[in-house]
């Protein structure tokens, strides 16, 4: 989730009152974000992923300060119509096909102030914008952009331009190559054959979206003036993203003016603050959160969070601020009265349902299992369900079978899934070489198996295993548990010598139960001992419990 | 205990090791031995055990002495080869003679050094021995006589005389007549505490073990037992165990049990249709990206669940379908859905098991507890694999008051009794809450988990029908490191048998 940091006294300044590092620290998490910390007046705070609109200071004050009912109701921020215009070129159509863009005046751009911006318009692309994928955003100084700009896809040739901090004029072409920023998002345009361009009336570059601006509208100690473009794929984000940005700098004081947008066909006008409105039903609302609101004071309850709400019967209609992105049903209008209302202020109260408690029959069968083990000097272990080639195959001794395998592992130790426990349990001792013996083990886990059936393509199943590894380890000894343990579940079953290369010759057996093979028991053999770099003898017996339970 | 305690309760053999020492303080074990009549396994351990009692010192000597190794043996025995070739010589002065009656290397190694010193001659294949020879046969060598006293015991290298030295030095280049051997000597010496209790040591014949054959011969009668040392450490026992974490589970399991709620289980490798889409998260959402989870390679993809369901899910995404939802706004793709991902949380079950339940079969309430996965790096603070517990509550009339009594009622039972709640935040909730302990021992505040009421979004294409679902989860693993007091996550699931041998999850907290 993302984390911003802020000055303690710029917020308090936005929010117009003081409020102590201690008071925001009780306050700030009940309106819905994490405090991860704070040093001197700095603090940090972790914004859930579904606010971006709390991803600067501006948006986080203006938050706080109709929670705590300083100015409630929703904030109806102006645009100025003016006549700056941006051209949207039609090979911009299959690359990246949606623009926006603002020109903000009389912006201050304190340090406090700037470093908001930078910080929010990178947390924005991270999160709402998904790594620019879906939309990116230029912030330029106005003094260097000339009217009207056009926004086109080119040739990744055909132009020349100092990139933002560089010291060289660069295609587009050997920025995606040579630049930090190009090679980290080419991919989201290296697959076309033009690049978008946002280029100025005299033919200037003054932006390379979603990749790096040009060093021409850098912005400068004196500017007060900013251009704003935001480009993308997703009509939604691009909107958002515009509306989250500008009103931020609305909040430190500045003046939106709108931007033409004109594509040949149509024309509007950007950034669009109009209100949506939403509907919510207030007895719904009251019978989810089990209280008993009138209409009033549940629209008071949504202005303390921004929102403006008509009242008609039981029914409130809705204002969403123009930077929320978060409301898609009646039901985050509930949270946000919740919120408001103050979740500590619920009555919590046990639902009046009677239920009889149930655990899996199959819990209860491994449980009697554990215990009989344990009856009889067994330590239970607990492996990873995942484990590699190596172990399964290479050191039992055993040739390769369809397993499942990891497509993405972070490491090859860990990159399939056991299908059977043996092989970890090896492992297990091979990592217990050096501690006391005896060491008489189980383990009881799942496995999966590949299997046309399922709807997943796998089987998974419950496995049993149990071992004991001392000097005098030996078939006869865990076959005399099996016999008991068999007894104590009644199941009756018999034993046919089998050749398993993981096992000393003559000394290793399957299970079978109802004429089915169930498992094995057997003495592990010296090679596959020494493969797992073991010098003590280890006898094995390993069931699937889903057979037989 | 009194002098008197100690001495009752001391075994036979530190007795006789006591009394022995009674009559002569500071004496060596090898003395011991043979001034108490006991082997020396059973002297070393009476000495090690007086010396942990304390009524001993034991001082330890390092010495280098010099014994006979086999060779020498055999010369203190039968004379040196060359004595032996010139006694041969003299009668039968033939070399095939004397070859005849010493080994091969005797005869090789005599030639050699009695014709260096000159005490032969040879000549024609005869032996002629040599005035000065003759001499040499009739005196005792230094070596001869180093060899004779070591035939009657070792001696101390430091300790040797010059001439002896000499004789060592000369032996020691000759094949496995001597060798040096470091031998450890314990000097054993009463301390205060011992020389107290002397007067109460007395050798009298005490039942040690109780042993059928005593009682069957009824021996035991007017018979004294000696006391034990009740104190004393024990041999270390190997017995079975649980593993922490399932002692844990089942109490968590417990709590759920005794709540009312029914135990229900799912698949760890699930389509992606379960795991993310029925919970409404949005194809592109960073959750769903490689390096959160783990996808899989083999086999990639898996069957859709029925037409109907996978219908609804598509639109609610797309549009929000008949639940009043805007939705997402993009196209739905089957295929991302039909990927194949080990589970990331048992939400998957919940919802597996939501898809299952009938209105009718309402109210619901049931729980999982369950491996769950994440492509992480294992390090102190995370595990690719842990136990999530789970918890869903569905009925008609169920509201966000319930999820908090149900969450307030559940962390009681954990042992925690206060409990508060802030916003929180999970794709697939509306409320999400944060639920905070207050920990009983360290007085702080600490997120146990998490819980919220399922998005209309995710119910409605489930159940068909729009009711409220109360569900809360926790983070296993912090309960167990808590319980355990375990400081790096990775020691919950530690392939150490020691550490399961030694942490012990009772708690009086649940």
């Amino acid at each position: 989730m993302p984390v911003i940091s802020f000055d303690r006294k710029d917020f308090c300044k936005l929010v117009g009152k003081n409020y102590s590092k201690e008071k925001l620290e009780e306050l700030l998490p009940m309106l819905g974000m994490e405090w991860e910390g704070s040093e001197g007046d700095e603090i940090t705070v972790e914004v859930f992923p579904n606010r971006p609109d709390l991803l600067s200071v501006e948006g986080l004050a203006r938050a706080f300060r109709s929670f705590v009912g300083l100015r409630k109701g929703l904030m109806h921020y102006k645009v100025k119509e003016s006549n700056y215009e941006l051209h949207v070129n039609k090979t911009v159509k299959a690359v990246r096909p949606i623009v926006a863009a603002a020109v903000v005046k009389g912006v201050k751009l304190t340090s406090e102030g700037i470093r908001s911006l930078m910080q929010l318009q990178e947390k924005l692309h991270i999160t709402h914008a998904r790594n620019r994928a879906k939309a990116a955003i230029g912030v330029h100084d106005l003094r260097a952009v000339k009217f009207p700009v056009t926004y086109a896809a080119v040739d990744p040739q055909s132009v020349k331009f100092i990139p933002l901090d560089g010291s060289r004029m660069m295609t587009p072409e050997e920025i995606l190559a040579e630049h930090p920023k190009g090679i980290k998002y080419a991919h989201l345009i290296n697959k076309f054959t033009a690049y978008p361009m946002i280029i100025g009336a005299d033919n200037e570059v003054l932006s390379f979206p979603p990749i790096i601006n040009s060093e021409l509208t850098k912005l400068r100690p004196k500017t007060k003036d900013l251009f704003i473009d935001v480009t993308g794929t997703c009509e939604f984000t691009v909107n958002k993203a515009l509306n989250i940005v500008t009103t931020s700098l609305i909040e430190r004081g500045a003046k939106a003016c709108s931007v033409l947008i004109h594509d040949g066909l149509s024309k509007k006008h950007t950034p669009n603050y109009d209100v949506e409105t939403m509907d919510l039903n207030v007895s719904y609302c009251n019978s989810l959160l089990g209280v008993d609101f009138s209409p009033k004071r549940v629209a008071g309850l949504l202005a303390n969070m921004g929102f403006d709400a008509k009242i008609k019967e039981d029914t409130l209609n809705v204002s969403i601020p123009c930077y929320r992105t978060d409301i898609l049903h009646p039901i985050d209008l509930v949270e946000e009265v919740a919120i408001a209302y103050g979740y500590m202020n619920f009555k919590a109260e046990l639902p009046q349902i009677n239920t009889i408690g149930k655990e899996l029959p199959v819990e209860a069968a491994a449980n009697f299992i554990r215990d009989f083990l344990i009856g009889n000097g067994f330590i239970e272990v607990i492996n990873w369900d995942l484990i590699n080639e190596d172990v399964l195959f290479k050191k039992m001794n055993a040739k390769k079978r369809p397993i499942v395998k990891l497509l993405n592992p972070k490491t090859s130790e860990y990159s399939v899934v056991r299908d059977y426990l043996t092989p970890v349990i090896l492992n297990y001792y091979s990592q217990n070489k050096h501690n006391d013996y005896p060491q008489n083990i189980f383990e009881i886990g799942r496995v999966m198996k590949l299997d046309q059936n399922e709807s997943t393509g796998v089987l998974e199943e419950l496995n049993l295993c149990f071992a004991t590894a001392h000097s005098t380890s030996n078939y006869s000894e865990v076959k005399g548990v099996l016999d008991n343990l068999m007894k104590a579940l009644k199941i009756k079953y018999s034993l046919k010598e089998v050749s398993n290369s993981s096992f000393i010759e003559g000394r290793v057996a399957e299970i079978f139960v109802n004429k089915e093979a169930v498992g094995f028991i057997g003495e592990i053999s010296p090679e596959v001992l020494i493969n797992f770099d073991l010098k003590i003898p280890i006898t094995i017996c390993e069931i699937n419990l889903s057979k037989i339970l | 205990m009194s002098p008197k305690d100690i001495a009752e309760r001391l075994h036979e053999l530190e007795r006789k090791v006591l009394l022995a020492l009674k009559k002569k303080d500071k004496q060596l074990s090898a003395e011991l031995v043979k001034s108490t009549g006991l082997d020396e396994a059973s002297v070393n351990r009476a000495l090690l055990w007086l010396r942990s009692k304390g009524l001993i010192k034991l001082k330890e000597d390092i010495k280098e002495l010099v014994v006979l190794d086999d060779n020498g043996e055999l010369y203190a025995e039968k004379g040196f080869p060359e004595k032996r070739f010139l006694k041969i010589a003299l009668e039968d002065n033939s070399i095939q003679g004397v070859k005849a009656s010493l080994t091969k290397d005797e005869f090789n190694v005599s030639i050699g050094l009695l014709k260096s010193k000159g005490y032969i001659k040879l000549e024609d294949g005869k032996i002629t021995v040599t005035p000065k020879g003759l001499k040499f046969l009739k005196t005792q060598t230094p070596y001869e006589r180093l060899v004779c006293e070591l035939l009657n015991s070792p001696l101390e290298l430091s300790k040797l005389s010059a001439e002896q030295k000499k004789a060592v030095d000369e032996l020691k280049s000759r094949k496995k007549i001597i060798k040096i051997e470091i031998k450890t000597y314990r000097i054993a010496s009463l301390t205060n505490k011992g020389t107290e209790i002397l007067p109460y040591v007395k050798l009298e014949k005490l039942i040690g073990q109780l042993t059928p054959q005593i009682l069957s011969t009824g021996s035991y009668k007017g018979a004294k037992f000696r006391k034990y040392d009740l104190k004393a450490p024990t041999p270390r026992i190997f017995y079975g165990k649980k593993h922490f974490v399932t002692v844990i589970k089942d109490k968590i399991r417990r709590i759920f049990l005794d709540m009312g709620f029914r135990q229900v289980d799912g698949p760890l490798l699930e389509l992606s249709f379960w795991n993310f889409d029925a919970l409404f998260q949005p194809q592109d959402h960073p959750a769903r990206e490689m390096h959160d989870t783990f996808f899989v390679k083999e086999p990639l993809r898996g069957r859709l669940p029925d037409k109907k369901l996978v219908q609804r899910v598509k639109l609610v995404h797309e549009n929000g379908w008949t639940t009043g939802s805007k939705g997402w706004g993009y196209d739905w793709s089957e295929s991302i859905a039909s990927t194949n991902v080990l589970r990331t949380h048992t939400t998957a079950v919940s919802v597996r098991t939501l898809a299952g339940t009938k209105p009718k079969d309402l109210p619901l309430k049931v729980f999982c507890v369950g491996s769950v996965f994440r492509n992480e790096t294992l390090d102190y603070k995370h595990l690719f694999e842990f136990t999530q517990v789970e918890g869903i509550v569905a009925a008609p009339n169920v509201t966000f008051r319930n999820l908090l009594g149900i969450l307030k009622n559940f962390f009681n039972r954990l042992g925690f009794s206060e409990v508060r709640f802030r916003p929180g935040y999970f794709p697939y909730t509306e409320m999400s809450v944060e639920p905070e302990v207050l920990h009983p021992v360290k007085k702080e505040w600490m997120e146990l988990g998490g819980a919220g009421i399922f998005r209309p979004e995710v119910v409605k294409p489930l159940l068909g029908i729009d009711v409220p679902v109360l569900a809360w989860g926790i983070g296993f693993e912090r309960s167990v490191m808590d319980v355990l007091d375990i400081k790096d996550i990775r020691d919950v699931y530690s392939n150490n048998i020691e550490l399961l041998r030694e942490k012990s999850p009772y708690t009086r907290r649940f």
